[in-house]
């Protein structure tokens, strides 16, 4: 009898130990999994979409009059009917110095030669239409424009990814090429003031020749800095495969230029959490210097000019 | 009991559901491990909790009997009455020496004919010997169970990993991609296996090492005393003979 009673006695306090034991191992298992789970809702990335993309395939095309006219290549032909969709939302954010907006572009009337110019424009005007009506209602206003900067977005991505990287640099030095050649044609003209008529552009894959109003200026006024931005983007070299993430890629800088053209001092408004990146502004700012000595104009103190580094290259 | 409502019931499967299909960490690989993972998880879960389950109850019971043991020591060497020890020996029922000296006493105090000394002495010898033996069977009780988790389990672990890793081979053919993103999660989710083959076995060989070794202590214990405890029982059977 007492055989019996002490293996009861035992099953129970073994079943006991089994009952406590399950209970820990649900506890800790529920535990992890609450905090996995907790740890990877904090992780979550906020989607903020690279404005850097937009800006620099076609800078060129995209910010002047002139240039927008141009009948460049089936590449450039994709790129910029995404611009004159979204070119209107975009200055306010990024592009402030630009003087011109390029709402004008798309109404044009060498744009409709192309076929598909054409349906964007359509689509581009059907979406202009309601805009009048919808004054009273802002939030429809503001979703198809969200929509547009989407679809506007997502078309400018394909598109650069599907670019090599050497038509890339080929299409950065045609740019920079465009935008000095206009800046010269500006002086040109204001300082003769009869200075319309037919203008010269040539696009990202190709050249051509359109009628243009031969105004031109894009996003920098001052010859000197865009000589400047030149230089600096010849001796730029970074590849976009050695970062893990592209969010928040972007380097704020200001450089103080002494009179004979040397850097003499670089100071980093905003870092990017690539010390790659930061690195890489200063070798291609390094690289750089001595710039050309500073025009009559600035005087013999220097000048600060500020510059945006993507990935790509120099935004100004 | 109103708590677990039908509806609360629900929301707590779905919400760890959400959780596990969600991407976050070690649930979100193993809720797309294969069939043959899921099992081999399983069954070393189970492992892992009757080990633990093991290892605390032979270590309460272990612990008890030797503190208990080393009690009734200090008992029986201060009382030389044997009666008196017996008496004593009640409050030590899960002190191993208690339990011999029970035993012997018990064997001891058995009626017989007074010329029956010798068989008497290996009467008390085998009831002494039999309760040690008894004692070493119910303190080493269930423990050769983790000698058997910590061997086996590493290898369980290893052949649901070898499985997972089969499977991902095989998915990974027949998508045709060999790029670090298409192999890794397959090579990851099998590893999970290893992971908690290990996790299962190295407590149990732990637990293990510990627990022979201190009913080894015990059983040495045992047979010191017994020796003792029969030599004490004889001196006093002869004792009674010789008057």
């Amino acid at each position: 009898m007492k055989r019996t009673q002490e293996l009861q006695i035992e099953r129970k306090k073994f079943t006991f130990w089994l009952a406590v034991n399950a209970g820990i191992h649900v506890f800790l298992l529920l535990s992890a999994l609450l905090y996995q789970y907790y740890r990877g809702t904090e992780k979550k990335q906020p989607a903020i979409v690279n404005v850097s993309l937009v800006s620099l395939p076609g800078s060129g095309g995209s910010s002047s009059p002139g240039s927008g006219q141009d009948q460049g290549s089936d590449s450039e032909k994709q790129v910029e009917p995404s611009f004159s969709g979204e070119l209107p939302e975009e200055p306010e954010t990024n592009r402030r110095d630009e003087p011109d907006p390029v709402v004008p572009i798309p109404e044009s009337t060498p744009l409709k030669k192309t076929v598909p110019e054409k349906t964007v424009q359509k689509k581009t005007a059907e979406k202009e239409l309601p805009k009048p009506k919808v004054k009273n209602e802002p939030e429809p206003v503001a979703r198809n424009k969200q929509d547009d900067l989407n679809k506007a977005f997502e078309r400018l991505r394909k598109s650069v990814d599907t670019k090599s990287s050497a038509a890339r640099q080929q299409q950065r030095q045609d740019n920079i090429g465009n935008a000095l050649e206009r800046l010269n044609r500006k002086v040109a003209s204001q300082g003769s003031p009869q200075g319309s008529g037919t203008g010269g552009g040539s696009g990202s894959g190709g050249s051509g020749s359109s009628a243009g109003s031969g105004r031109g200026g894009g996003g920098t006024a001052d010859p000197y800095k865009v000589k400047v931005a030149a230089i600096i983007q010849k001796n730029w070299e970074f590849s976009s495969k050695m970062l893990q993430n592209s969010y928040g890629m972007e380097v704020y800088v200001h450089i103080t230029v002494l009179g004979d053209g040397t850097i003499h001092e670089i100071r980093y408004d905003r870092r990017a959490p690539s010390e790659y990146l930061n690195n890489s502004v200063k070798k291609a700012l390094d690289r750089s210097s001595p710039l050309p000595p500073l025009p009559s104009e600035y005087g013999s103190g220097g000048i600060s000019i500020g510059f945006v580094f993507t990935p790509e290259g120099i935004d100004m | 009991m109103s708590l677990l409502n039908s509806s609360g019931f629900f929301n707590i499967i779905y919400f760890v559901s959400d959780m596990t299909d969600s991407q976050f960490g070690l649930f979100s690989l193993v809720s797309d491990a294969g069939p043959v993972v899921i099992l081999v998880l399983v069954l070393l879960v189970c492992f892992s909790v009757i080990s633990w389950t093991i290892i605390a109850y032979k270590f309460t019971t272990v612990r008890k009997s030797r503190h208990e043991s080393s009690e009734f020591l200090d008992c029986f060497f201060e009382v030389s009455n044997l009666d008196r020890v017996f008496a004593e020996s009640e409050k030590y029922r899960n002190g191993s020496l208690a339990r011999v000296f029970r035993s012997g006493y018990l064997e001891y105090r058995a009626p017989g004919k007074p010329e029956d000394n010798r068989n008497k002495e290996e009467r008390i010898k085998r009831a002494i010997k039999r309760e040690v033996n008894a004692e070493t069977r119910r303190l080493s009780h269930l423990v050769p169970f983790l000698a058997t988790v910590g061997n086996t389990a590493p290898f369980i672990g290893l052949f649901g990993t070898v499985w997972g890793i089969m499977n991902a081979f095989h998915n990974i053919g027949l998508t045709q991609s060999a790029s670090l993103a298409a192999v890794a999660p397959g090579i990851s989710e099998a590893l999970v296996a290893t992971a908690a083959g290990l996790a299962a076995a190295i407590p149990a060989v732990m637990g293990y090492n510990y627990l022979t070794q201190q009913i080894g202590v015990i059983e040495r214990d045992l047979d010191d005393f017994s020796s003792d405890f029969a030599a004490a029982c004889l001196e006093k059977t002869d004792k009674a003979g010789n008057a």
